[in-house]
Protein backbone atom coordinates (compact mmCIF):
# COMPACT_ATOMS: atom_id res chain seq x y z
CA UNK A 1 0.00 0.00 0.00
CA UNK A 2 1.35 3.65 -1.05
CA UNK A 3 -0.57 6.54 -1.01
CA UNK A 4 0.41 8.89 -4.18
CA UNK A 5 -0.50 12.71 -4.63
CA UNK A 6 0.42 13.76 -7.95
CA UNK A 7 -0.44 17.73 -8.98
CA UNK A 8 -2.70 18.61 -6.44
CA UNK A 9 -4.50 22.02 -6.86
CA UNK A 10 -7.34 23.52 -5.04
CA UNK A 11 -8.64 26.69 -5.78
CA UNK A 12 -11.19 28.20 -3.22
CA UNK A 13 -14.30 30.21 -4.15
CA UNK A 14 -13.12 30.24 -7.88
CA UNK A 15 -14.64 32.76 -10.20
CA UNK A 16 -15.65 35.09 -7.00
CA UNK A 17 -13.53 38.60 -6.28
CA UNK A 18 -11.81 36.63 -2.99
CA UNK A 19 -10.74 33.79 -5.43
CA UNK A 20 -7.45 32.23 -3.97
CA UNK A 21 -5.11 29.31 -4.24
CA UNK A 22 -5.24 27.01 -1.52
CA UNK A 23 -2.51 23.96 -2.98
CA UNK A 24 -0.61 24.44 -5.60
CA UNK A 25 0.47 21.59 -7.47
CA UNK A 26 1.28 19.15 -4.97
CA UNK A 27 3.07 16.40 -5.36
CA UNK A 28 4.62 13.36 -3.08
CA UNK A 29 4.40 9.95 -2.20
CA UNK A 30 4.34 8.02 1.09
CA UNK A 31 4.67 4.22 1.24
CA UNK A 32 3.24 1.35 3.76
CA UNK A 33 4.16 1.22 7.59
CA UNK A 34 5.65 5.05 7.41
CA UNK A 35 4.60 7.78 9.62
CA UNK A 36 4.71 11.38 8.07
CA UNK A 37 4.67 14.74 9.58
CA UNK A 38 2.99 17.13 7.91
CA UNK A 39 3.87 20.92 9.08
CA UNK A 40 3.03 24.92 8.38
CA UNK A 41 2.14 27.75 9.87
CA UNK A 42 -1.81 28.57 10.60
CA UNK A 43 -3.36 29.01 7.23
CA UNK A 44 -0.44 27.28 4.68
CA UNK A 45 -2.90 24.25 3.27
CA UNK A 46 -2.29 21.56 5.70
CA UNK A 47 -5.77 21.40 6.20
CA UNK A 48 -7.10 21.23 2.90
CA UNK A 49 -4.75 18.90 2.02
CA UNK A 50 -5.87 16.19 4.49
CA UNK A 51 -9.24 17.22 3.15
CA UNK A 52 -7.97 16.51 -0.21
CA UNK A 53 -6.86 13.07 1.38
CA UNK A 54 -9.97 11.91 2.34
CA UNK A 55 -12.55 12.88 -0.27
CA UNK A 56 -14.03 15.97 1.65
CA UNK A 57 -13.20 18.24 -0.82
CA UNK A 58 -12.38 17.71 -4.53
CA UNK A 59 -9.39 19.01 -6.16
CA UNK A 60 -9.11 21.71 -9.44
CA UNK A 61 -6.85 19.13 -10.92
CA UNK A 62 -4.47 16.47 -10.33
CA UNK A 63 -4.42 12.76 -8.34
CA UNK A 64 -4.56 10.99 -5.06
CA UNK A 65 -4.02 7.21 -5.61
CA UNK A 66 -4.80 4.84 -2.55
CA UNK A 67 -2.77 1.21 -3.42
CA UNK A 68 -4.38 1.10 -6.68
CA UNK A 69 -7.79 3.52 -6.60
CA UNK A 70 -7.25 6.64 -7.80
CA UNK A 71 -10.38 8.63 -5.60
CA UNK A 72 -10.11 11.41 -7.73
CA UNK A 73 -11.71 10.02 -10.24
CA UNK A 74 -15.47 10.58 -11.44
CA UNK A 75 -16.81 7.39 -10.74
CA UNK A 76 -15.30 6.49 -6.77
CA UNK A 77 -17.29 5.74 -4.16
CA UNK A 78 -17.13 7.98 -1.46
CA UNK A 79 -17.70 5.14 1.01
CA UNK A 80 -14.78 3.08 -0.08
CA UNK A 81 -12.18 6.10 0.27
CA UNK A 82 -13.74 7.00 3.95
CA UNK A 83 -12.93 3.48 4.84
CA UNK A 84 -9.26 3.40 2.95
CA UNK A 85 -8.69 6.95 5.07
CA UNK A 86 -9.35 7.68 8.57
CA UNK A 87 -9.31 11.44 9.31
CA UNK A 88 -9.27 12.43 12.95
CA UNK A 89 -9.80 16.10 13.30
CA UNK A 90 -8.41 19.01 15.63
CA UNK A 91 -10.29 18.62 19.17
CA UNK A 92 -12.30 14.91 17.69
CA UNK A 93 -14.13 15.06 21.49
CA UNK A 94 -16.15 17.65 20.32
CA UNK A 95 -17.87 14.73 17.70
CA UNK A 96 -18.88 12.09 20.52
CA UNK A 97 -22.77 11.88 20.11
CA UNK A 98 -23.77 8.81 21.46
CA UNK A 99 -24.83 7.63 24.83
CA UNK A 100 -21.86 5.26 25.28
CA UNK A 101 -18.47 4.64 24.48
CA UNK A 102 -18.93 1.24 22.70
CA UNK A 103 -22.02 2.77 21.12
CA UNK A 104 -19.92 5.47 19.65
CA UNK A 105 -17.16 3.61 18.69
CA UNK A 106 -19.27 1.34 16.72
CA UNK A 107 -21.21 4.48 14.73
CA UNK A 108 -18.53 4.26 11.20
CA UNK A 109 -18.01 0.68 11.27
CA UNK A 110 -21.41 -0.45 11.73
CA UNK A 111 -22.32 1.75 8.78
CA UNK A 112 -19.65 -0.52 6.55
CA UNK A 113 -22.30 -3.29 6.02
CA UNK A 114 -20.47 -5.76 8.68
CA UNK A 115 -22.03 -8.58 11.11
CA UNK A 116 -22.61 -7.68 14.53
CA UNK A 117 -20.12 -9.83 15.63
CA UNK A 118 -17.65 -8.59 13.73
CA UNK A 119 -18.29 -4.75 14.23
CA UNK A 120 -18.48 -5.63 18.23
CA UNK A 121 -15.24 -7.02 17.99
CA UNK A 122 -13.81 -3.68 16.36
CA UNK A 123 -15.19 -1.85 18.68
CA UNK A 124 -13.15 -3.45 21.19
CA UNK A 125 -10.14 -4.12 19.57
CA UNK A 126 -10.30 -0.34 19.03
CA UNK A 127 -10.95 1.00 22.29
CA UNK A 128 -7.74 -1.18 23.52
CA UNK A 129 -5.98 -0.09 21.03
CA UNK A 130 -6.32 3.25 22.18
CA UNK A 131 -5.52 2.71 25.63
CA UNK A 132 -8.78 2.36 27.15
CA UNK A 133 -10.21 -0.29 29.31
CA UNK A 134 -13.30 -2.16 27.25
CA UNK A 135 -15.03 -3.52 30.10
CA UNK A 136 -15.18 -0.62 32.46
CA UNK A 137 -15.89 2.55 29.15
CA UNK A 138 -18.09 0.44 26.93
CA UNK A 139 -21.12 1.36 28.99
CA UNK A 140 -20.02 4.95 30.00
CA UNK A 141 -21.49 8.13 28.62
CA UNK A 142 -18.47 9.93 26.60
CA UNK A 143 -19.48 13.16 28.16
CA UNK A 144 -18.33 11.04 31.84
CA UNK A 145 -14.70 10.90 30.58
CA UNK A 146 -11.95 12.70 31.12
CA UNK A 147 -10.64 15.30 28.31
CA UNK A 148 -7.66 12.78 27.78
CA UNK A 149 -9.99 9.94 27.70
CA UNK A 150 -12.94 11.43 25.50
CA UNK A 151 -10.13 12.29 22.81
CA UNK A 152 -8.83 8.73 22.81
CA UNK A 153 -12.69 7.39 22.81
CA UNK A 154 -12.68 10.07 19.64
CA UNK A 155 -10.07 8.32 17.49
CA UNK A 156 -11.11 4.42 18.86
CA UNK A 157 -14.02 5.49 16.52
CA UNK A 158 -11.89 5.95 13.71
CA UNK A 159 -9.47 3.50 14.17
CA UNK A 160 -12.35 0.70 14.06
CA UNK A 161 -12.84 1.24 10.63
CA UNK A 162 -9.47 -0.08 10.15
CA UNK A 163 -7.91 2.89 7.70
CA UNK A 164 -4.90 1.72 5.47
CA UNK A 165 -4.12 5.81 6.19
CA UNK A 166 -4.91 7.33 9.03
CA UNK A 167 -4.80 11.06 9.62
CA UNK A 168 -4.14 13.01 12.93
CA UNK A 169 -4.74 16.63 12.86
CA UNK A 170 -2.95 18.07 15.90
CA UNK A 171 -3.81 15.46 17.98
CA UNK A 172 -2.21 17.24 21.15
CA UNK A 173 -3.57 20.62 21.54
CA UNK A 174 -4.42 21.80 24.69
CA UNK A 175 -3.11 19.04 26.55
CA UNK A 176 -0.49 18.69 29.39
CA UNK A 177 2.47 17.40 29.35
CA UNK A 178 1.95 14.10 30.80
CA UNK A 179 -1.73 13.67 28.33
CA UNK A 180 0.54 14.91 25.40
CA UNK A 181 2.94 12.07 26.25
CA UNK A 182 0.48 9.87 26.15
CA UNK A 183 -1.39 10.20 22.89
CA UNK A 184 2.21 10.10 21.10
CA UNK A 185 2.77 7.23 21.91
CA UNK A 186 -0.89 5.43 21.54
CA UNK A 187 -0.06 6.98 18.36
CA UNK A 188 2.89 5.02 18.03
CA UNK A 189 1.08 1.64 19.39
CA UNK A 190 -1.13 2.19 16.88
CA UNK A 191 1.09 2.57 14.08
CA UNK A 192 2.91 -0.91 15.18
CA UNK A 193 0.08 -2.36 15.31
CA UNK A 194 -2.22 -1.72 12.12
CA UNK A 195 1.11 -1.17 9.67
CA UNK A 196 -1.05 1.63 8.48
CA UNK A 197 0.54 4.80 6.85
CA UNK A 198 0.28 7.52 9.63
CA UNK A 199 -0.28 11.28 9.07
CA UNK A 200 0.35 13.85 11.73
CA UNK A 201 -0.45 17.29 11.61
CA UNK A 202 1.45 19.41 14.36
CA UNK A 203 2.56 22.48 15.42
CA UNK A 204 5.11 20.81 17.92
CA UNK A 205 8.68 21.09 15.92
CA UNK A 206 9.83 18.51 18.81
CA UNK A 207 7.25 15.57 17.92
CA UNK A 208 7.85 15.50 14.58
CA UNK A 209 11.28 15.45 14.78
CA UNK A 210 11.45 12.70 17.08
CA UNK A 211 8.39 10.20 15.62
CA UNK A 212 8.74 10.95 11.57
CA UNK A 213 9.89 8.80 8.99
CA UNK A 214 9.52 11.97 6.72
CA UNK A 215 8.48 15.94 6.89
CA UNK A 216 6.43 17.55 4.38
CA UNK A 217 6.56 21.14 4.76
CA UNK A 218 3.89 23.08 3.32
CA UNK A 219 3.77 27.39 3.02
CA UNK A 220 1.19 29.04 1.11
CA UNK A 221 -0.32 26.02 -0.53
CA UNK A 222 2.60 24.82 -1.84
CA UNK A 223 5.17 22.12 -1.14
CA UNK A 224 8.36 23.53 0.19
CA UNK A 225 10.25 20.43 1.82
CA UNK A 226 10.15 16.70 1.52
CA UNK A 227 12.83 14.72 2.86
CA UNK A 228 13.92 13.41 6.35
CA UNK A 229 13.31 14.94 9.79
CA UNK A 230 17.47 15.24 9.49
CA UNK A 231 16.88 16.81 5.83
CA UNK A 232 14.15 19.42 6.96
CA UNK A 233 15.25 20.90 10.52
CA UNK A 234 18.87 20.95 8.85
CA UNK A 235 17.13 23.84 6.90
CA UNK A 236 16.76 26.57 10.22
CA UNK A 237 16.67 29.35 8.70
CA UNK A 238 14.01 28.62 6.18
CA UNK A 239 11.68 27.77 8.31
CA UNK A 240 11.66 30.25 10.73
CA UNK A 241 11.02 32.72 7.60
CA UNK A 242 7.99 30.67 6.61
CA UNK A 243 6.89 31.00 10.83
CA UNK A 244 7.65 27.32 11.83
CA UNK A 245 10.99 26.67 14.40
CA UNK A 246 13.55 24.09 14.72
CA UNK A 247 13.01 21.63 17.90
CA UNK A 248 14.53 22.53 21.06
CA UNK A 249 16.98 19.95 20.97
CA UNK A 250 18.07 21.18 17.51
CA UNK A 251 17.74 24.87 18.62
CA UNK A 252 19.78 24.40 21.00
CA UNK A 253 22.68 22.59 19.19
CA UNK A 254 22.49 25.35 16.31
CA UNK A 255 22.87 27.86 18.72
CA UNK A 256 25.65 26.62 20.53
CA UNK A 257 27.50 25.99 16.86
CA UNK A 258 26.86 29.48 16.38
CA UNK A 259 29.23 30.22 19.14
CA UNK A 260 31.58 27.87 18.08
CA UNK A 261 30.68 24.87 20.14
CA UNK A 262 30.64 21.78 17.83
CA UNK A 263 28.37 19.61 18.37
CA UNK A 264 28.18 16.44 16.55
CA UNK A 265 25.07 14.61 15.61
CA UNK A 266 21.34 14.91 14.10
CA UNK A 267 19.85 16.18 17.71
CA UNK A 268 16.80 15.50 16.73
CA UNK A 269 15.92 14.50 20.49
CA UNK A 270 16.98 16.07 23.66
CA UNK A 271 19.17 12.66 24.03
CA UNK A 272 21.06 13.02 21.07
CA UNK A 273 21.86 16.49 21.73
CA UNK A 274 23.19 15.98 25.22
CA UNK A 275 25.04 13.01 23.63
CA UNK A 276 26.68 15.58 21.43
CA UNK A 277 27.30 18.27 24.09
CA UNK A 278 29.11 15.34 26.36
CA UNK A 279 31.14 14.18 23.30
CA UNK A 280 32.68 17.81 23.15
CA UNK A 281 33.10 18.56 26.65
CA UNK A 282 35.48 15.37 27.06
CA UNK A 283 37.18 15.54 24.67
CA UNK B 1 4.53 46.25 46.15
CA UNK B 2 0.84 45.93 46.84
CA UNK B 3 -1.62 42.84 46.04
CA UNK B 4 -3.73 43.03 43.77
CA UNK B 5 -5.82 39.98 43.35
CA UNK B 6 -5.88 37.93 46.82
CA UNK B 7 -7.80 34.46 46.74
CA UNK B 8 -8.24 33.17 50.63
CA UNK B 9 -9.21 29.50 51.25
CA UNK B 10 -11.51 29.40 47.99
CA UNK B 11 -13.80 26.71 47.50
CA UNK B 12 -15.61 26.10 44.67
CA UNK B 13 -18.07 23.32 43.90
CA UNK B 14 -19.97 22.46 40.34
CA UNK B 15 -23.66 20.94 40.38
CA UNK B 16 -24.56 18.14 38.50
CA UNK B 17 -27.99 19.35 36.52
CA UNK B 18 -28.98 15.76 36.73
CA UNK B 19 -28.81 14.86 40.34
CA UNK B 20 -27.81 17.78 42.33
CA UNK B 21 -24.68 15.77 43.44
CA UNK B 22 -21.22 18.07 43.39
CA UNK B 23 -17.45 17.93 42.56
CA UNK B 24 -15.04 19.78 44.37
CA UNK B 25 -13.24 21.94 41.36
CA UNK B 26 -11.22 24.10 43.92
CA UNK B 27 -10.48 23.45 47.43
CA UNK B 28 -8.96 25.70 50.11
CA UNK B 29 -6.75 27.38 47.26
CA UNK B 30 -4.89 30.55 48.45
CA UNK B 31 -2.58 32.71 46.90
CA UNK B 32 -2.40 36.26 46.18
CA UNK B 33 -1.12 38.06 42.70
CA UNK B 34 0.79 41.36 43.07
CA UNK B 35 -0.09 44.38 40.99
CA UNK B 36 1.51 44.81 37.95
CA UNK B 37 3.13 41.14 38.07
CA UNK B 38 3.14 37.87 35.37
CA UNK B 39 1.99 34.89 37.26
CA UNK B 40 1.93 31.39 35.26
CA UNK B 41 -0.84 28.56 36.21
CA UNK B 42 0.11 24.81 35.37
CA UNK B 43 -1.59 21.91 36.18
CA UNK B 44 -2.62 19.05 34.20
CA UNK B 45 -5.67 18.51 32.34
CA UNK B 46 -8.89 19.19 34.90
CA UNK B 47 -6.48 20.58 37.68
CA UNK B 48 -8.91 23.31 38.28
CA UNK B 49 -6.81 26.33 36.19
CA UNK B 50 -9.70 27.81 34.01
CA UNK B 51 -12.30 27.05 37.39
CA UNK B 52 -10.05 29.35 39.11
CA UNK B 53 -9.49 31.27 36.85
CA UNK B 54 -13.26 31.82 36.22
CA UNK B 55 -13.57 32.68 39.49
CA UNK B 56 -11.13 35.22 39.41
CA UNK B 57 -13.04 37.57 36.58
CA UNK B 58 -16.66 36.90 38.49
CA UNK B 59 -17.94 34.32 36.07
CA UNK B 60 -17.91 32.04 38.77
CA UNK B 61 -18.73 32.81 42.33
CA UNK B 62 -16.85 30.64 45.26
CA UNK B 63 -18.91 27.86 47.10
CA UNK B 64 -16.58 29.43 49.61
CA UNK B 65 -13.71 31.56 50.68
CA UNK B 66 -13.25 34.73 49.33
CA UNK B 67 -11.34 36.21 46.36
CA UNK B 68 -10.59 39.82 46.80
CA UNK B 69 -10.07 42.16 43.19
CA UNK B 70 -8.17 45.47 43.93
CA UNK B 71 -10.02 44.67 47.19
CA UNK B 72 -13.55 44.42 46.04
CA UNK B 73 -15.17 41.18 47.14
CA UNK B 74 -16.13 39.04 43.85
CA UNK B 75 -18.68 37.41 44.92
CA UNK B 76 -21.06 40.74 46.06
CA UNK B 77 -23.35 41.30 43.35
CA UNK B 78 -22.80 44.90 43.44
CA UNK B 79 -19.04 44.73 42.43
CA UNK B 80 -19.62 42.24 39.62
CA UNK B 81 -19.03 44.91 37.24
CA UNK B 82 -16.31 46.46 38.96
CA UNK B 83 -14.38 43.01 39.40
CA UNK B 84 -14.60 42.44 34.85
CA UNK B 85 -13.69 45.83 34.11
CA UNK B 86 -10.34 45.56 36.34
CA UNK B 87 -10.39 41.82 34.90
CA UNK B 88 -10.32 40.86 31.52
CA UNK B 89 -9.95 37.52 30.25
CA UNK B 90 -8.59 35.88 26.89
CA UNK B 91 -9.49 32.10 25.71
CA UNK B 92 -8.28 29.58 23.96
CA UNK B 93 -9.97 29.63 20.48
CA UNK B 94 -9.35 32.64 19.21
CA UNK B 95 -12.55 32.16 16.40
CA UNK B 96 -14.46 31.78 19.77
CA UNK B 97 -13.90 35.02 20.78
CA UNK B 98 -14.36 37.75 18.09
CA UNK B 99 -17.62 38.82 17.23
CA UNK B 100 -17.33 41.45 13.92
CA UNK B 101 -16.39 41.15 10.38
CA UNK B 102 -14.33 44.09 10.97
CA UNK B 103 -11.00 44.07 13.47
CA UNK B 104 -11.70 47.70 14.74
CA UNK B 105 -15.65 46.97 15.31
CA UNK B 106 -14.03 43.57 17.23
CA UNK B 107 -11.86 45.54 19.64
CA UNK B 108 -14.72 48.64 20.34
CA UNK B 109 -17.47 45.88 21.16
CA UNK B 110 -15.88 45.62 25.06
CA UNK B 111 -15.73 49.21 25.46
CA UNK B 112 -18.98 50.35 23.73
CA UNK B 113 -20.79 47.86 26.01
CA UNK B 114 -19.56 49.89 29.04
CA UNK B 115 -21.02 53.08 27.53
CA UNK B 116 -17.60 54.70 26.87
CA UNK B 117 -17.72 57.78 24.94
CA UNK B 118 -17.40 57.62 21.00
CA UNK B 119 -14.31 59.37 20.64
CA UNK B 120 -12.94 57.87 23.59
CA UNK B 121 -13.17 54.59 22.31
CA UNK B 122 -11.82 55.39 18.75
CA UNK B 123 -8.63 56.39 21.05
CA UNK B 124 -8.93 53.12 22.96
CA UNK B 125 -9.40 50.97 19.89
CA UNK B 126 -6.39 52.57 18.22
CA UNK B 127 -3.94 52.27 21.29
CA UNK B 128 -5.00 48.44 21.61
CA UNK B 129 -4.67 47.73 18.84
CA UNK B 130 -1.30 49.56 18.85
CA UNK B 131 -0.31 47.52 21.86
CA UNK B 132 -0.61 44.24 19.90
CA UNK B 133 0.90 45.60 16.50
CA UNK B 134 -2.15 45.02 14.54
CA UNK B 135 -3.38 48.47 13.96
CA UNK B 136 -2.60 48.46 9.85
CA UNK B 137 -4.95 45.06 10.37
CA UNK B 138 -8.10 47.35 11.61
CA UNK B 139 -10.19 47.43 8.73
CA UNK B 140 -9.30 43.54 7.91
CA UNK B 141 -12.06 40.80 8.56
CA UNK B 142 -11.04 38.73 11.16
CA UNK B 143 -11.60 35.40 9.94
CA UNK B 144 -8.78 36.56 6.90
CA UNK B 145 -6.27 36.52 9.56
CA UNK B 146 -4.11 33.56 10.76
CA UNK B 147 -4.44 32.35 14.15
CA UNK B 148 -2.01 34.35 15.88
CA UNK B 149 -3.49 37.78 14.68
CA UNK B 150 -6.55 36.42 15.79
CA UNK B 151 -5.04 35.86 19.28
CA UNK B 152 -4.03 39.08 19.10
CA UNK B 153 -7.02 40.42 17.94
CA UNK B 154 -8.80 39.40 20.92
CA UNK B 155 -5.92 40.06 23.18
CA UNK B 156 -6.50 43.70 21.87
CA UNK B 157 -10.55 43.04 22.66
CA UNK B 158 -9.29 42.85 26.48
CA UNK B 159 -6.97 45.91 26.26
CA UNK B 160 -9.75 48.27 24.86
CA UNK B 161 -11.51 47.69 28.56
CA UNK B 162 -9.05 48.79 30.18
CA UNK B 163 -8.58 46.18 32.81
CA UNK B 164 -5.91 46.03 35.48
CA UNK B 165 -5.33 42.53 34.95
CA UNK B 166 -5.49 40.40 32.08
CA UNK B 167 -6.19 36.50 32.42
CA UNK B 168 -4.85 34.32 29.84
CA UNK B 169 -6.33 30.81 29.70
CA UNK B 170 -4.40 28.63 27.58
CA UNK B 171 -4.02 31.72 24.79
CA UNK B 172 -1.13 29.76 22.71
CA UNK B 173 -2.63 25.82 22.51
CA UNK B 174 -3.97 26.00 18.86
CA UNK B 175 -1.28 28.67 17.31
CA UNK B 176 1.45 27.75 15.49
CA UNK B 177 5.32 28.70 16.39
CA UNK B 178 5.55 31.79 15.29
CA UNK B 179 1.53 32.79 16.57
CA UNK B 180 2.67 31.39 19.77
CA UNK B 181 6.24 33.58 20.00
CA UNK B 182 4.06 36.46 18.77
CA UNK B 183 1.31 36.12 21.58
CA UNK B 184 3.64 35.65 24.66
CA UNK B 185 5.71 39.00 23.22
CA UNK B 186 2.13 41.19 23.37
CA UNK B 187 1.80 39.24 26.96
CA UNK B 188 5.74 40.38 28.26
CA UNK B 189 4.69 44.04 26.62
CA UNK B 190 1.55 44.64 28.34
CA UNK B 191 2.98 43.48 31.58
CA UNK B 192 5.86 45.85 31.72
CA UNK B 193 3.30 48.61 30.48
CA UNK B 194 2.32 47.39 34.09
CA UNK B 195 -0.69 45.39 33.46
CA UNK B 196 -1.48 42.53 35.75
CA UNK B 197 -1.22 39.05 33.51
CA UNK B 198 -1.81 35.13 34.50
CA UNK B 199 -1.08 32.93 32.17
CA UNK B 200 -2.72 29.24 32.38
CA UNK B 201 -0.63 27.05 29.67
CA UNK B 202 0.46 23.68 29.42
CA UNK B 203 3.76 24.63 27.42
CA UNK B 204 6.97 24.89 30.94
CA UNK B 205 8.93 27.24 28.51
CA UNK B 206 5.91 29.85 28.57
CA UNK B 207 5.32 29.26 32.49
CA UNK B 208 9.26 30.04 33.21
CA UNK B 209 9.18 33.12 32.07
CA UNK B 210 7.21 34.28 34.96
CA UNK B 211 7.58 35.91 38.12
CA UNK B 212 5.98 33.40 39.60
CA UNK B 213 4.36 29.92 39.05
CA UNK B 214 1.60 28.38 40.71
CA UNK B 215 0.97 24.65 40.12
CA UNK B 216 -2.62 23.20 41.03
CA UNK B 217 -3.28 19.74 41.36
CA UNK B 218 -6.78 18.08 41.83
CA UNK B 219 -7.86 21.62 42.48
CA UNK B 220 -5.16 21.96 45.76
CA UNK B 221 -2.05 24.27 45.11
CA UNK B 222 0.67 21.93 45.07
CA UNK B 223 3.72 24.37 44.91
CA UNK B 224 4.09 28.38 44.58
CA UNK B 225 7.25 30.04 43.76
CA UNK B 226 9.66 31.37 41.11
CA UNK B 227 9.88 29.49 38.29
CA UNK B 228 13.40 28.40 39.41
CA UNK B 229 11.90 27.15 42.56
CA UNK B 230 9.52 25.19 41.23
CA UNK B 231 11.13 23.83 37.37
CA UNK B 232 14.08 22.16 39.84
CA UNK B 233 11.44 19.97 41.79
CA UNK B 234 11.56 18.42 38.14
CA UNK B 235 10.89 14.86 40.19
CA UNK B 236 7.63 16.39 41.38
CA UNK B 237 6.23 17.67 38.66
CA UNK B 238 6.15 14.29 36.06
CA UNK B 239 4.39 12.87 39.15
CA UNK B 240 1.59 15.66 38.55
CA UNK B 241 1.84 14.81 34.86
CA UNK B 242 3.48 18.32 33.90
CA UNK B 243 7.44 18.66 32.82
CA UNK B 244 10.36 21.21 32.66
CA UNK B 245 11.39 23.31 30.03
CA UNK B 246 14.03 22.21 27.49
CA UNK B 247 16.71 24.57 28.73
CA UNK B 248 16.13 22.19 32.42
CA UNK B 249 15.54 18.92 30.46
CA UNK B 250 18.52 19.02 28.67
CA UNK B 251 20.70 20.32 32.33
CA UNK B 252 19.42 16.98 33.81
CA UNK B 253 20.44 15.01 30.78
CA UNK B 254 23.85 16.29 30.99
CA UNK B 255 24.19 16.05 35.04
CA UNK B 256 23.55 12.28 34.26
CA UNK B 257 26.70 12.07 32.35
CA UNK B 258 28.80 13.60 34.75
CA UNK B 259 28.41 17.31 33.63
CA UNK B 260 28.39 20.31 36.21
CA UNK B 261 25.03 22.52 35.33
CA UNK B 262 23.76 24.89 37.36
CA UNK B 263 20.48 24.89 38.83
CA UNK B 264 19.42 28.51 37.94
CA UNK B 265 19.30 28.27 33.74
CA UNK B 266 15.87 28.06 32.94
CA UNK B 267 16.08 29.78 29.11
CA UNK B 268 17.52 28.09 26.08
CA UNK B 269 19.55 31.06 25.73
CA UNK B 270 20.86 30.87 29.31
CA UNK B 271 22.24 27.03 28.89
CA UNK B 272 23.84 28.35 25.47
CA UNK B 273 25.78 30.80 27.11
CA UNK B 274 26.50 28.39 30.33
CA UNK B 275 27.89 25.72 27.73
CA UNK B 276 29.73 27.95 25.47
CA UNK B 277 31.84 29.52 28.11
CA UNK B 278 32.94 25.93 29.61
CA UNK B 279 34.44 24.71 26.32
Amino acid sequence: MSIEVKGLTHIYSEGLPDESLALEDISFRAEDGQLVGLIGHTGSGKSTLVQHLNGLLKPKKGHIIVGDVDITAENVVMRDIRRKIGLVFQYPEYQLFEETVAKDVAFGPSNLGLTAEEVDERVREAIELVGLDYDKVKNLSPFDLSGGQKRRAAIAGVIAMKPEVLILDEPTAGLNPKAHADILSMVEKIHESEKNIIFLVSHNMDDIARMSDKVLVMDHGKMMMDGTPEEVFSRGDELKKMGLALPASMEIAAQLRENGFAVGGTCLTMEETADGIAEVLKR
Amino acid sequence: MTDFIKVENLVFDYIKSEDESTFRAIDDVSFTVEKGSFTAIIGQNGSGKSTLAKNINGLLVPTAGKIYVDGLDSADPENIWEVRQRVAMVFQNPDNQIVSSVVEDDVAFGPENLGVDPKEIRKRVDEALKSVEMYEFRRKAPHLLSGGQKQRIAIAGAVAMEPECIVFDEPTAMLDPRGRREVMNVIHRLNEKGITALLITHFMEEAAQADKVIVLDQGEVKMIGTPLEIFRRAEELKALSLGVPPAVDLADRLRQRGIEVPQDLLEVEDIVRYLCQLK
